[in-house]
């Protein structure tokens, strides 16, 4: 757990939820919602080691190996 | 959704950087590993898929005028196809708004701010980028027409002043492999060239809707330009070295020296291009951050662009410890992701499109 990046990400979460929410009273639910859910999937992801994980960019170069090594010849 | 509204000059230009900005970074080493002299072919080659691209996102554009591939996805393939299709236009941008961050982040550390942190580059231009896109796309527009000149000139001075090192002899030979690895070198910049899909977030704000077309395909034009004057530029000077170098032009400018005083012109070279790598990291995140609100039926994307200015971070770290990586995915994931999700995608959404209302019009009629 990093938690030099995790603090670094909650602080900066918290100052946007500061400057955002006040403008979104009079958005609907969903907006709040979806706000608040992208933001908790960004802070529950700096949480991790993001250079060492595997992520969505390994399983893509995964799909498109055949062509890494057509391009590598 | 989007009150704004954008002229098409304004459109191209926030394309022209949009492709170009990293274009002239890397890729001519990439193309020079491929083609050896032959380097400044690839670029028409290449050109082709972003003709065929304009041309397809015009077309999609003319069935479906106000909506963009998001929306629009949802009612040529079905609620369900449409939402998973839209997921991955999603995924694709938000990962490639990601991975061009962290390539402008690896260059400049790269070249001159070597000490650094990364997540302090990436950062900083995130924040950047992520004031401009809350401003909306005519803030964005605007913005672009304003550095476009200011990216431009320079880079066509640096050109210039060039020339005394110029060795046109490294063009020869011509051909000497026949036509295949200029072929091979235009698959990494088709990759590039396929990010003209991007008008398809862009072409429903235009102002005069009938001028679209033309000014996407001249702007292809001007890319592919720009890209042949590169290579050649950079052919010329550093010769069958070019594929050994991972920023050719840097590497060249640094060859400029006038009366022994007038030098590092490549600390020039990079303070321009960063208002490039601006641009182009700021469409990429205003069309993700577009898609993401699009996709979730909200009824604003102003919200959520923080949110998504934090994902773009974090999908610019994940799974890529160094900057190996990263140029690795630029050629062995990048060019086929790029093509298959930018042109061959959109062409399959016209064809069923086309197929579809054929089949409406003839229920109605017969």
């Amino acid at each position: 757990m990093r938690w030099g990046a995790f603090i670094c990400t909650t602080v900066i979460v918290a100052l946007i939820i500061l400057f955002e929410w006040p403008k979104m009273k009079q958005n609907p639910k969903k907006d709040k919602v979806a706000f608040l859910t992208l933001l908790l999937t960004g802070l529950v992801l700096s949480m991790f080691n993001l250079p060492q994980m595997s992520g969505p960019t390994q399983w893509v170069e995964t799909l498109f190996r055949p062509f890494g090594e057509f391009m590598e010849k | 959704m989007e009150k704004g509204k954008i002229s098409s000059l304004q459109m191209a230009f926030m394309l022209y950087p949009a492709i170009v900005a990293t274009a002239i970074l890397g890729v001519p080493s990439i193309t020079a590993k491929y083609a050896k002299t032959d380097l400044w072919l690839s670029p028409i080659f290449a050109a082709l898929i972003g003709y065929l691209t304009v041309y397809i996102a015009y077309k999609l554009h003319k069935l479906y005028p106000k909506q963009t591939v998001i929306q629009f996805s949802e009612q040529i393939i079905g609620r369900i196809p449409g939402k998973i299709l839209g997921f991955l236009f999603l995924f694709f941008y938000i990962q490639n708004a990601g991975l061009i961050l962290r390539g402008y982040a690896e260059f400049v550390i790269t070249s001159f701010l070597v000490r650094t942190p990364l997540g302090v580059i990436m950062a900083s231009m995130a924040l950047l980028c992520a004031f401009i896109v809350r401003g909306g796309i005519e803030v964005l527009g605007r913005a672009a027409e304003l550095f476009l000149p200011v990216f431009i000139f320079p880079i066509i001075i640096v050109i210039l002043l060039l020339i005394p090192d110029l060795e046109v002899k490294n063009i020869f030979p011509i051909l000497a492999d026949g036509m295949m690895p200029p072929i091979k070198g235009a698959i990494v910049p088709g990759g590039w060239f396929s990010e003209f899909f991007l008008i398809i977030f862009l072409l429903p704000f235009l102002a005069d809707m009938k001028k679209g077309m033309k000014s996407g395909m001249m702007t292809v034009f001007a890319v592919m330009m720009t890209l042949i004057v590169v290579n050649l530029m950079v052919l010329f000077v550093l010769g069958s070295t070019t594929s050994t170098k991972l920023y050719p032009l840097m590497n060249a400018s640094r060859y400029i020296s006038f009366a022994d005083f007038f030098e590092h012109v490549e600390s020039v070279v990079m303070a321009v291009w960063i208002v490039g790598a601006f641009v182009k990291i700021s469409v990429f995140y205003y069309v993700s951050a577009l898609g993401t609100a699009q996709w979730l039926n909200l009824s604003d994307y102003r919200p959520v662009v923080w949110p998504v200015g934090i994902l773009i971070v974090v999908f610019s770290l994940w799974s890529l410890p160094n900057s190996i990586d990263v140029s690795r995915n630029d050629i062995n994931v990048f060019p086929l992701q790029g093509i298959l999700m930018q042109t061959i995608i959109p062409i399959l959404l016209l064809v069923i499109a086309v197929v579809r209302k054929r089949n409406r019009k003839g229920t109605e009629t017969g």
